[in-house]
């Protein structure tokens, strides 16, 4: 399909513009979220002869020049890892899950392109180029192809199936944080990730048995969870927040204090996530986050405790020793409960606050809404966040303690990677010419197809995205093979 | 009737003979509604059937909206059950024959499919159904013996699997951690002091509270249930302490919306033993504490069993499974999941119950209304269903404003008629300039409601985003404001929310400041901002009873009346069910507030005459009479449902009329606050 460049942006802005969102909600979910994208709209890549010269062109290009993505989608994106998973299948043949899956792309002018679909991985991977979206969007699987979306009434046209998705985001722990706020993140909050992600990966293999679950870096701020066993992705949207009600705690909105309010007796599953959280309340709470050390933040924690007495006993205590370990603040608020509770009977209702707030402290803070309805769109991962430039790499749940949100490559990295990798090789060859076989055969012929992720950082995170992938499609040859041998059974 | 009809699309027909085995059609009384009834029926029997079952529904509903008390509710059920559609069962002291049953039962079915009908066609029209079927459904269920409940049971195909005591072995501690963990849920979460606690833990688990229909809460008091949960929690033997033990539970479970007030004298009256076994749990768990250092609260598991020994889960069956199938009781977190099976005690099996039934019924609701279309061809049927869902639904906000066209600018001087819900957010947006998606939605629709056009809307709104530049906001924002004026996307004309939209809505999570005041702030900041509207002690404290009896909308209306009372000179003690001063009701809002638009209205209506005269509006409405004045009551009329015409057609013509319908009413008022009270004293 051949289009006049200059009229397709204005076509496509067009097409944004008429193209209806289905829920009001889905589009600008939050302001702060990452739709203040790119800056230059005057840059039309796809008007842009330019060959993606890497060695020339990574060199020329400064760090915002959208260019850069060109370079990422046509070296480094792994499309055919990518194809297979969301495909579904043991075949190559594009399946309906591929085919009926919603994408959505966000141009580099901001404009939003939903209901896109494709029939194969050829057709996915041309338009991705010509437009260099500076965000793919994964929505719901539809009962007929979202393209066709305007062929049909708009009651016909219902989705069908998607993953299970989990959204967290930084912004949803400001109030408990001390070291960023907004769109920042160090490795001190990091923590909070990675506690989410140990209680809820846990949550999801154990209780609810799924198996194939994929964590993956938002780019800046967060973490994405994408469940893609059969059976989460035909959940309806009720079951689906029944699981994301079984997995919250954090309740309650900006003038709610006490956030958290769980029965003396806890719930199994919270039990094995006490643990985690008991694990990490220490070094986040009293030593990264240092809660206790300034007034107006141990003031928000007092709040919590229902009762007067010890709340004001303790704020007149902290004021004379400020500087108090946080630890022995922590026990006095032990002790100062312990002895309400003594003097009065009636106030066992103050046993379960400290484990509360722990629980407030630590436990994972859900953006429900991206779970629980089905449509909703979530970022692709293998995306390149437009504010760091880093990529969206999948986090391998195995080691997620040692995940650092410094370390993802970004693009200029990547390219620089690549450059240095292939003059290596050159060097390596023409060395092997003088010296004979003495070298590791993928060095040996530079023409061999290696992707081009595999010469570089990003090859790791490729690795562990391929492993999802793998079980996911080793489990559609079993299906097949158990259903062929059923078949075979009949007929007998 | 209906019955011998309905045969003649039996498979047992033959040609010369027809037997009639009424039997086998409806076997039990209670029904899921899965297949749609086969038989001609006339268009006047369509329509009265429809309009009978509409009856049930709607007696149910407003019972619920009212919280009567449970006898009132089983009395107006029993009334409106004879007079539209009775549903008797056959007991061996009073026979009743088959034919008589079956075409209840039919009559039951056919109404139900009508009415799925006349109400599949939009998203609200499916939300108001299915929940008031569920309530119905709920509210019968509860009421069959338990023999019929179970036989009820047995002729639906269930998808649960017994769990065999092997397996019950293996599992046994998860099992009775989880379900200790219902079941002292409660105790845990209302121990709660007085003073700022009384907030969301507890509320959350009854927010169904407001309209009564959501599965979770709503134990009715029902003798019969609690035998069905003794069978399930301990059947026979058992020691006879354990068996005690159990109903004791039993009837804390079954009350427990009630608990949060009463607990004192139910513990009370609750065996000193358990009380005791917890001291002596804490004490030992302080020493653990001591030993085992600073995080260590209830994890162990010997430490529970210390405390919960007594609770015994041997007799308790228990069955497995898949989760999807009990997606409600994992949310509540009221049962063991493990492999993606949820495992779940006899004695919730209602629940399951009633998330299936719901569950389909939505699902049907949707594939109705992919098939309607093509029905459209009988015209005869679009106008009465038109006929059948135009009724009974409140108003709606959308079209109809009172103030006329507004202007941007016009919206500040317009707080004081607002909900606290809007003002909170109108004070918010003027102080940080910006507000999140909940509160733009929530804020912005209402003010649609009140008459502010697009155009206006996007001024407004830029003008509110100081900090945003033109660009950002066009970018950002422009795009949902005109969406939700239908001008954007499919276009559909989004309504102001609801109060229960609001109140059953997503509840607001940090940095959010939409949702209801008195549902969801604490109550200490609930009663800053009361002070800080200049309500007293006594006003005060009345608004917070009914918000800690959890009638957010109630509380709503007592702040309306007592706000309007105050600006207008009234003295709120004389508020007596109602504004009524002389003989007159003047600031009675009559009606409980459900919108917050109607919040809006009726205050705008009542001072719209004053201050254009300058009038007070305590002196004002003494004996002159003039057209402004035989309005208010007028528009008041209107508000609920269209089920009562007379009032909202009835135009006093002689200010002596208009007194005659004042007292009409005041009894009326008088009857409404007294039922509140009443509930209350139960409670």
């Amino acid at each position: 399909m051949e289009i006049d460049s200059d009229n397709l942006a204005v076509g496509l802005k067009r097409k944004a513009e008429g193209t209806g969102d289905d829920d009001l909600t889905h589009l600008f979910d939050d302001d702060l979220k990452e739709s203040d994208l790119y800056p230059q709209p005057t840059f039309n890549p796809w008007a842009t002869n330019k060959p993606a010269q890497l060695v020339n062109v990574a060199s020329e290009l400064d760090a915002n020049d959208p260019e850069w993505l060109r370079l990422f989608y046509r070296h480094f994106f792994p499309y055919n890892s990518y194809y297979k998973w969301l495909n579904y299948d043991s075949t190559p043949k594009p399946s309906r899950t591929f085919m009926h899956r919603e994408f959505c792309f966000t141009l580099q002018d901001d404009t939003y392109i939903r209901f896109q679909s494709f029939l194969n991985q050829e057709e996915f991977k041309r338009e991705v180029l010509r437009l260099c979206p500076a965000k793919i969007d994964l929505g719901a699987i539809y009962n007929i192809r979202p393209k066709d979306k305007k062929n049909v009434r708009p009651a016909a046209f219902v989705p069908v199936s998607k993953e299970l998705v989990f959204d967290i985001d930084m912004t949803d722990y400001d109030e408990i944080r001390t070291c960023c706020s907004g769109g920042d993140v160090c490795s001190k909050c990091w923590e909070f990730m990675t506690v989410a992600m140990k209680i809820i990966d846990k949550v999801l293999r154990d209780d609810f048995g799924f198996r194939h679950i994929l964590w993956v870096y938002s780019g800046r701020r967060g973490i994405h969870c994408w469940v893609g066993d059969e059976r989460a992705r035909k959940l309806n949207n009720e079951q689906r927040r029944g699981i994301v009600k079984y997995v919250e705690v954090i309740r309650g909105g900006a003038y709610q204090q006490r956030k958290v309010r769980l029965p003396a007796n806890l719930h199994p599953s919270l039990k094995r996530a006490f643990r985690v959280v008991r694990q990490h309340f220490p070094s986040l709470v009293f030593n990264s986050q240092g809660v206790f050390k300034s007034p107006e933040q141990w003031e928000k924690v007092l709040a919590v405790i229902p009762d007067r007495g010890i709340q004001a006993k303790l704020k007149a205590l902290w004021a004379k020793v400020p500087q108090r370990p946080p630890r022995e603040k922590w026990e006095d608020m032990r002790k100062a409960i312990e002895i309400a509770m003594s003097e009065n009977r009636k106030k066992t209702y103050l046993k379960p606050v400290l484990r509360d707030i722990m629980f407030q402290y630590t436990y994972p803070r859900l953006d429900d809404k991206v779970s629980t309805h089905i449509n909703h769109l979530l970022k692709s991962p293998f995306c390149v966040h437009p504010k760091t430039g880093r990529v969206c790499v999948p986090i391998d749940i195995n080691k997620c303690d040692e995940f650092d949100p410094s370390t993802p490559p970004t693009v200029q990295q990547l390219c620089h990677e690549l450059n240095s990798y292939d003059a290596r090789v050159k060097a390596a060859a023409a060395a092997g010419d003088n010296g004979a076989g003495s070298q590791t055969t993928t060095g040996n012929n530079p023409n061999q197809k290696i992707p081009d992720w595999q010469k570089t950082s990003l090859g790791p995170y490729v690795k562990v995205f391929e492993r999802f992938v793998g079980g996911i499609v080793r489990e559609a040859r079993d299906k097949r093979r158990m259903e062929a041998q059923t078949q075979a059974s009949l007929e007998f | 009737m209906y019955a011998r009809r309905l045969h003649r699309y039996t498979k047992i027909e033959t040609e010369e003979e027809i037997e009639y085995d009424f039997d086998s059609i409806y076997p039990v009384r209670l029904s899921l509604y899965l297949e749609p009834p086969l038989l001609e029926i006339s268009m006047d029997e369509f329509e009265q059937c429809a309009f009978d079952r509409m009856q049930i529904l709607t007696a149910l509903q407003n019972s619920q909206i009212r919280s009567l008390s449970p006898e009132q509710l089983e009395k107006t059920m029993t009334e409106a059950f004879e007079k539209h559609m009775t549903m008797t069962q056959s007991t061996p002291d009073a026979p009743v024959s088959q034919e008589v049953l079956a075409n209840e039962r039919l009559k039951d079915h056919i109404s139900h499919y009508i009415l799925r009908l006349a109400y599949c066609r939009s998203p609200e029209l499916r939300a108001w159904f299915l929940k008031a079927e569920c309530a119905l459904f709920k509210y019968r269920f509860d009421r069959e013996s338990l023999e019929d409940q179970i036989a009820f049971l047995e002729h639906q195909s269930l998808f649960w699997r017994r769990v065999s005591d092997e397996d019950k072995r293996l599992l046994h501690d998860k099992l009775l951690e989880c379900y200790i963990g219902a079941k002292f849920h409660d105790e845990v979460a209302d121990g709660g002091p007085e003073d700022d606690s009384k907030d969301e833990g507890e509320a959350e688990e009854r927010a169904g509270r407001v309209d009564g229909s959501e599965t979770s809460e709503v134990r009715d008091h029902n003798p019969r249930k609690e035998q069905a949960r003794k069978r399930g929690g301990s059947d026979a033997q058992g020691t006879a302490d354990s068996e005690r033990d159990q109903d004791e539970d039993h009837t804390e479970d079954d009350g427990e919306d009630e608990d949060a007030e009463e607990d004192e004298s139910k513990s009370g009256s609750r065996s000193d033993k358990k009380k005791k076994a917890k001291n002596k749990r804490l004490e030992r768990q302080a020493d653990d504490d001591e030993n085992e250092g600073l995080f260590d609260f209830d994890d162990d598991d010997e430490d529970d069993d210390n405390g919960e020994s007594k609770v015994n889960i041997d007799d308790v069956i228990f069955f497995e499974v898949d989760f999807e199938r009990a997606h409600g009781l994992v949310g509540r977190r009221a049962v063991y999941v493990k492999d993606g099976k949820a495992y779940v005690p006899m004695a919730e099996q209602v629940t399951m119950v009633l998330e299936m039934f719901r569950d389909r019924l939505s699902d049907s609701l949707e594939a109705c209304a992919l098939a309607l279309p093509g029905m459209d061809e009988d015209d005869r049927l679009v106008p009465v269903l038109d006929n059948i869902n135009d009724q009974y639904l409140g108003k709606d906000y959308t079209t109809t404003s009172i103030t006329g066209e507004l202007h941007a600018e016009d919206v500040n001087g317009l707080t004081f008629h607002m909900p606290p819900c809007m003002d909170q957010l109108h004070t918010e947006l003027r102080n940080a300039q910006h507000l999140r998606h909940g509160g733009r939605m929530q804020y912005g629709l209402f003010l649609k409601g009140i008459g502010l056009p697009l155009e206006q809307a996007l001024l407004f709104w830029q003008k509110a985003f100081g900090k945003h530049t033109a660009e950002q906001f066009n970018k950002e924002y422009a795009y949902n404001i005109r969406h939700s004026y239908g001008m954007e996307g499919k276009r559909t004309d989004y309504t102001p929310y609801s109060c229960k939209g609001i109140i059953m809505g997503s509840t607001p999570g940090p940095g959010d400041h939409h949702g209801c005041p008195f549902r969801h702030w604490p109550a200490a900041k609930l009663r800053d901002s009361l002070s800080a509207r200049g309500l007293d002690d006594f006003d005060k404290e009345d608004v917070m009873q009914f918000v800690q009896g959890h009638h957010y909308q109630l509380a709503c209306t007592r702040y309306f009346e007592v706000t309007r009372a105050m600006k207008m000179g009234i003295l709120t003690e004389t508020l007596q069910g109602g504004l009524v001063e002389g003989g007159k009701s003047r600031v009675a809002s009559q009606e409980t507030i459900e919108h917050p638009n109607q919040f809006f209205e009726q205050s705008y209506l009542l001072f719209r005459k004053p201050s254009k005269t300058q009038a007070k509006g305590g002196s004002a409405g003494d004996m002159e009479v003039d057209e402004e004045e035989v309005k208010a009551p007028l528009v008041r009329g209107g508000y609920t449902y269209k089920k009562t015409p007379q009032s909202s057609d009835f135009v006093p013509t002689h200010p002596q009329q208009q007194q005659q319908q004042q007292q009409q009413q005041d009894p009326n008022v008088e009857g409404a606050i007294d039922l509140d009270e009443d509930d209350d004293d139960d409670v």
